[in-house]
């Protein structure tokens, strides 16, 4: 089933209540997603990507996946 | 052999390694493309393993480095990154840096180049 930029930004706000989030992307499969969060001063962008995976929830998870391609911008606020 | 043995294998046996979509002179999506891109104008020489030709290799990855995507990049058996952590380190210049400090071979210019052309 085809997910929603509103759906991703929901999942996101879950796991980043108090993040930044801005999703883009209307075509149902191909998203740009930027999370500016505070938890991610401490962590790298390999730490701070999987933590967004994880908010997500098994939709990138390639077959079993809603979500085919999801560009991401992670970083701490300046 | 199982799809975490050959992968173990294959990141420490090669410097660089690229998990993609297709091979790195095919690429079947735009992110393998784009890192794929970017490693063979800086002229760095790695191996590309198609995880489309592997169903195993293509879960195994993915349970391998706890990452649910690919393209998915290995220096010195360290996973670095996805697409966008692998296009962010090259243009900030921190992925030069990690190549000269595991002493793998890359081209100065063709990595400026690609940042000027961004700049």
């Amino acid at each position: 089933m085809p997910i929603t930029a509103h759906e991703i930004e929901t999942l996101l706000r879950e796991g980043f209540p108090d993040a930044q989030i801005t999703v883009q992307g209307d075509d149902g499969a191909h998203f740009a997603a930027e999370v500016i969060d505070a938890s991610f001063a401490d962590k790298n962008r390999v730490q701070q990507q999987r933590s967004v995976y994880a908010a997500l929830k098994g939709k990138m998870d390639g077959s079993n996946g809603d979500l085919h391609a999801l560009a991401l911008t992670t970083k701490a606020p300046s | 052999m199982t799809a975490e043995t050959q992968i173990k294998d294959t990141v420490t046996t090669n410097d660089v390694v690229l998990f993609m979509k297709g091979t790195k002179s095919m690429p079947q999506c735009g992110f393998s493309s784009r890192v794929a891109g970017v490693l063979n104008f800086m002229g760095v020489e790695f191996a590309d393993v198609n995880v489309l030709a592997d169903e195993d290799i293509r879960q195994g990855i993915k349970d391998y480095s706890d990452w649910p995507t690919v393209p998915q990049l290995y220096v010195k058996g360290e996973f670095v990154g996805g697409c966008d952590i692998i296009t962010e380190m090259m243009l900030s210049g921190e992925l030069d840096t990690l190549f000269t400090q595991n002493s793998v071979d890359f081209d100065k210019d063709a990595a400026d180049k690609i940042r000027e052309a961004n700049a």
